[in-house]
């Protein structure tokens, strides 16, 4: 790109004080700004802001105060706590994850095939401070297990914003063909969006999430909050 | 940043409260106070939402989730002042999540003309500069997170790099040569369709 263009765009160079060769460029980048700046008009939506405020009225009224601010985005975005009981022993963490809880289990049409459950694992770090694990870029991680039953699929996996949407990154196995497809997946603390993918191209909401998000595009993704013992999100 | 404020009619409004004392007074208790943050930035989000998405509805879903989310994170914010900048940030990288989401389900953007259509002033556009949009917003998510923001601030705010210095907290020098190299990678990646 031509200097003298760049500084034409700053508003540093008067347009008649371009070389030729600068000029020949300026209808490329004219078209540009152009597009660039079709929104330059737009505003809000007039409800925007009462929206905000509901949304984080509607959070504190829920939550602790100590608590309030940190909890308010995963309330605000419907999210599912999945937080592991407050550090009180391997004792009290084995419990919590042998403990059965209630799960909806339905039959998801397309794949003649139920969900199942979804698990919070947790890793003994090795350091001894606690039930997690650690990254290779030293971030704390839990592990998450996800379990689909998906009957005849050829692979399933989940995407997520934690490993950047890759189907290849999150897939999951059946080693004894009974249909219920599971998985670990490393999740660093905060709240995520996923879905799971079926035979590679079949994108999957998970129908027993408690909290769900639209995409914007007309799907939902599912929503899972995690966070380290001990720690409000 | 209060001093970036603008009323309506364009006129910079002197006695307006300062970013860092709204949020001192946020995290203080003061949860109403957050509306004027509200009130201040979410034309900027919006438009920045708006400039990758190309969708109205999204943009707005995005922005109010945006501002829900840096409610949220309020501490995490280490300078009260930057409060702008750091919002911006995170709009656009909501913004960025939520396409790769779309992206990885194959429904290319371009695959959505409805959604086009809907957004500012598309439909009275060209198909040339409505293909030129499409193409952009896809450039622009390829841009790393400081030179997207630097472009935009500049060519669809319309912010002098003074006014950006202040909102990122980043020298002139150093927003200029954000804005260069995001104009050379947009070129590059555009050569085809300017």
């Amino acid at each position: 790109m031509h200097p003298e263009l760049q500084r034409y765009l700053d508003g540093e160079l008067a347009r008649d004080a371009l070389s030729p060769e600068a000029a020949a460029e300026l209808a490329a980048w004219e078209r540009l700004q152009l597009a660039a700046g079709h929104a330059r008009r737009e505003t809000a939506p007039d409800w925007l802001a009462d929206a905000v405020m509901r949304d984080i009225a509607e959070a504190d009224s829920h939550i602790p105060a100590m608590e309030a601010a940190a909890a308010v985005d995963a309330v605000q975005t419907g999210t599912r706590s999945a937080r592991p009981p407050a550090r009180r022993g391997v004792r009290a963490l084995v419990e919590w994850l042998v403990t059965p809880r209630p799960m909806q289990v339905r039959p998801l049409a397309p794949l003649g095939a139920a969900l199942a459950l979804m698990l919070l694992v947790l890793l003994q770090g090795g350091d001894g401070s606690g039930p997690v694990a650690r990254a290779p870029d030293g971030e704390p991680v839990i592990y998450v297990q996800f379990a689909l039953t998906a009957e005849g699929a050829q692979s399933v996996a989940v995407a997520g914003d934690f490993n950047d949407w890759s189907v290849e990154a999150g897939t999951l196995r059946d080693p004894d063909g009974s249909g219920v497809w599971r998985g670990l997946i490393a999740v660093q603390p905060g709240v995520h969006k996923y879905m799971f993918v079926v035979d590679g191209e079949e994108w999957v909401t998970d129908p027993t999430a408690d909290r769900f998000v639209d995409d914007g595009f007309g799907m939902r993704n599912a929503l899972l909050a995690v966070s380290l013992p001990g720690e409000a999100l | 940043m209060a001093t970036l404020l603008e009323t309506e009619t364009g006129h910079r409004t002197g006695a307006v409260e300062q970013d860092a004392d709204i949020v001192a007074r946020v995290r203080g208790g003061d949860r109403d106070a957050y509306r004027l943050l509200v009130e201040r930035y979410q034309d900027m989000l919006y438009r920045h939402a708006l400039s990758l998405l190309g969708d109205a509805d999204a943009a707005a879903d995005v922005t109010q989730a945006t501002l829900v989310a840096a409610y949220a994170k309020l501490g995490e914010l280490r300078e009260a002042g930057s409060f702008g900048g750091w919002v911006y940030r995170m709009c656009g990288n909501r913004c960025r999540d939520q396409l790769k989401s779309v992206r990885r389900r194959d429904i290319p953007l371009d695959a959505a003309p409805d959604a086009l259509l809907r957004s500012a002033d598309a439909a009275d556009g060209p198909m040339e500069q409505r293909a030129l949009r499409v193409a952009l917003q896809a450039a622009l998510l390829e841009l790393n997170e400081e030179h997207r923001a630097a472009f935009l601030l500049k060519h669809v705010e319309e912010r002098s790099y003074d006014e950006m210095s202040e909102l990122l907290g980043a020298s002139v020098s150093a927003l200029k040569m954000r804005v260069h190299r995001a104009r050379e990678a947009l070129r590059s990646a555009l050569e085809g369709v300017l």
